[in-house]
């Protein structure tokens, strides 16, 4: 076609991936560029398929837990929680009060660590090379040692149970996490310092990747992505599980839908979790952790089927739940907020300039574990 | 051979059910606006689920997006599910401005596994309904490029998400067996 | 063939080279020299494929920094030495991974870092994965776990640049 001074260009189709520095994963990009403009995007997503649907028809409800651990491998505790609660309502139980409260602090403890990988994740995609991830793993590493303490594990914890958690929290839980959080803040203050205001940083995301509340809705995206377009819609408000209805905290909304304003949102998010963690921390009663479901781990829901979702940090995490009254489930159907956010990449991308690309899929953080499930 | 023995069975036991908490709010709401649908109205433990005949599910969706007192503007999750011997694809809808939600079902007999698409209704159900004809074979009429998400063009015609399929696939990789997948067992084989 | 180097700083703790005489001044056969620099400066692939790629970037960053023992990330296959397959290794990712596999120059080691990597681990026998990626290419080092914790992983790499000295050692066939 002839460009605007009839000089003839030729489309050129450009790919990205599977392994690229970032693309977060095994995720690959089909660009068709036109120059430095993008003009259409295909992602191309499977590479990480590793069928846990079907293999959750294999295993019992406590084996899955193990396998949702490997869905969003940032969020483990989030997603364990989601397929735990799906289980309960099936069967009509709820975990100890002092159970919620464990699962709260585990699973906002988990959203700070998961807005810190995406911070340095983030920095190396708008070219602060290491040092953004320097900085976020600094304050991932201690969460980390939390969580080891804690359930064993660095990673996959397999903690959270149908009917309650695993054990009881080290003896000095309390004191250290609140530790933890005071180091946190000083922790965020400094990422902040150093990307939120940056020239380069603005010039980068400022009114790139604009994606409208209108367009956010229709594509079903959730979580961060959505609320930097402005829809105050999160999952811990708007339906209330575990204890969230007892704390107050804020969702913190963009204004234009851009990728700094998604950066910003999780940066916020990251202020209110802790905020959320004092105020669980201030009410954790004693008491029972587990159900005896959870101790005997006879878990058999009745026939039936349930929906349950969450606010992981990425999104909406929802599990849809078929039950035959079986030890196994018949069917088990993950609904992954990275999965419906990568969806609105493509109007994203659209009309880019194709370092830009690099930088929405960045903003939307993804995690190629729960897109191919 | 030795005769089959007749199996003992105790006295008929109820079958445990899933608790349901009733929205009879919602439920009320749904009757009205589903009226003329054929529908048939269930729970899944606190949603209100419609049932509509899968010809008018393109509708069904349509009107639960434009009604003013339902306004399901957001489609959290399109869930296919194999039951004996037919498809059941679940939208499960929210909205945004009236914060309530509901799940609408349709139903496919197996020997027509044909639903049609909704991507008119919500493009959030483009990826959703792709992975379901994938895994499942349900093929989603009207959408416009239902080639394969998460799998690859060596499982065509093989749906592994289907009950029939088998868990053990024992087909490995070696480098004399290149591609082994291309022959894993033919559908209803 | 014998060779003479002058290191900046002497080497230590290398029993299979000789100090010469003079000061600073180490001698060894070529095979070994070479294999000394091959595994101080090892680059691996920048490429995690799953939920063990995120233990790998924690072990490269500065709590546990690989830096001091010579490992840096590279992004091209082109001139990297190592790969370390952190994750599931699904068919579709197959013939991707090999492809970069042979797009590394040789010599060339790859690391099989956790479960999934050495035997599909927690996907055993799902219909979309590889029990392993040794069935599609040669492994040297496996690391159980899942996912290995970063000293694993360290360990791991130690252990290759033992390997790699021992390859220097012994004479060629």
């Amino acid at each position: 076609m002839a460009g605007e001074r009839g000089v003839e260009t030729v489309d050129m189709l450009l790919n990205m991936g599977p392994q690229h520095p970032s693309t977060h994963g095994v995720f690959r990009m089909i660009l068709k560029v036109d120059g430095e403009r993008v003009e259409d995007a295909e992602a191309v997503v499977g590479y990480l398929h590793r069928g846990s649907e079907k293999l959750c028809e294999r295993e019992n409800y406590r084996q899955i837990i193990t396998l949702f651990d490997r869905l969003d491998y940032i969020s483990n505790f989030n997603n364990e929680l989601v397929f735990c609660l799906a289980a309960e309502k099936l069967m009509g139980i709820e975990a100890p009060e002092r159970a919620q409260y464990i699962r709260t602090i585990m699973c906002e403890l988990n959203r700070i660590s998961s807005h810190m990988m995406f911070y340095g994740a983030y920095g190396t995609d708008v070219g602060v090379f290491a040092t953004a991830f320097m900085y976020g793993f600094r304050e991932r590493e201690v969460i980390q040692q939390v969580f080891e303490a804690v359930s064993g594990a660095r990673m996959m914890h397999s903690y959270i149970r149908v009917g309650g958690v695993a054990q009881e929290v080290p003896a000095d839980f309390v004191p250290r996490v609140r530790a933890v959080l005071s180091g946190l803040k000083r922790g965020i203050e400094e990422c902040d310092r150093l990307l939120t205001r940056n020239e380069i940083f603005l010039g980068r995301t400022r009114g790139i990747g604009v994606l409208s509340a209108q367009d956010a809705i229709d594509y079903g995206c959730s979580g961060p992505v959505l609320r930097a377009s402005g829809v105050p819609l999160d999952v811990r408000a708007a339906e209330p599980y575990l204890v969230y209805d007892r704390f107050t905290f804020d969702i913190p909304l963009g204004k234009s839908g851009d990728c700094w304003d998604r950066y910003w949102v999780r940066m916020e998010e990251m202020r209110q979790s802790i905020s959320i963690i004092e105020q669980a921390l201030t009410q954790m009663p004693e008491g029972a952790i587990q159900t005896p479901v959870a101790k005997f781990g006879f878990v058999k829901p009745p026939k039936g089927d349930a929906y349950v979702r969450a606010e992981n940090p990425r999104g909406d995490f929802g599990v849809y739940l078929v039950s035959e009254g079986k030890e196994t489930p018949y069917r088990v159907k993950i609904r992954a907020p990275s999965f419906c956010n990568l969806m609105a990449l493509r109007q994203m991308v659209r009309g880019s300039y194709l370092a830009d690309a690099v930088v929405i899929l960045g903003s939307l953080d993804i995690v190629l574990g729960e897109v191919d499930r | 051979m030795p005769e089959p023995r007749p199996v003992r069975r105790g006295p008929e036991k109820a079958e445990p059910v899933a608790p349901v908490r009733p929205d009879a709010k919602m439920e009320a709401l749904l009757k009205e606006a589903f009226a003329g649908f054929g529908a048939a109205f269930g729970y899944a433990v606190d949603e209100v689920t419609v049932t509509a005949p899968r010809e008018r599910i393109v509708e069904a969706c349509r009107l639960a997006k434009d009604d003013p007192r339902l306004r399901f503007d957001y489609l959290r999750c399109l869930a296919v599910t194999e039951y004996g011997d037919y498809f059941q694809a679940a939208y499960l809808l929210f909205s945004t401005a009236l914060g309530h939600k509901a799940m609408l079902k349709t139903n496919a007999p197996k020997d027509d596994a044909v639903i049609p698409s909704v991507m008119g209704v919500w493009r959030g159900a483009d990826w959703h309904e792709r992975e379901g004809a994938e895994l499942f074979g349900v093929t989603f009429a009207g959408h416009p490029d239902l080639k394969h998400l998460l799998l690859f063009d060596e499982f065509s015609g093989k749906y592994p998400m289907r009950k029939d399929f088998p868990f053990e696939e024992t087909v490995d990789w070696t480098p004399e067996n290149d591609r082994p997948w291309s022959r894993l067992p033919q559908e209803g084989s | 063939m014998e060779i003479k180097v002058t290191p900046d700083r002497l080497w230590k703790g290398e029993s299979l080279l000789h100090k010469s005489g003079a000061p600073g001044v180490i001698t060894g056969k070529s095979d070994e020299l070479i294999a000394m620099a091959r595994k101080s400066s090892l680059w691996p692939l920048t490429f995690g494929l799953a939920c063990c790629a995120i233990e790998m970037i924690s072990t490269y960053m500065a709590h546990h920094d690989l830096d001091r023992f010579g490992i840096v990330t590279w992004p091209s296959p082109r001139q990297s030495d190592v790969m370390i397959v952190a994750g599931t290794v699904v068919k579709k990712m197959a013939e991707p991974i090999k492809l970069l596999y042979e797009q590394m120059p040789s010599p060339k080691w790859v690391i099989a870092m956790g479960s999934c990597a050495t035997c599909g681990g927690p996907y055993t026998r799902s219909y979309s994965v590889v029990m392993g990626v040794d069935k599609i290419i040669p492994v040297d080092i496996y690391v159980p776990g899942c996912p290995p914790r970063p000293e694993s992983l360290m360990d791991a790499l130690i252990k290759l640049q033992d390997k790699i000295m021992r390859e220097g050692k012994t004479p060629r066939a």
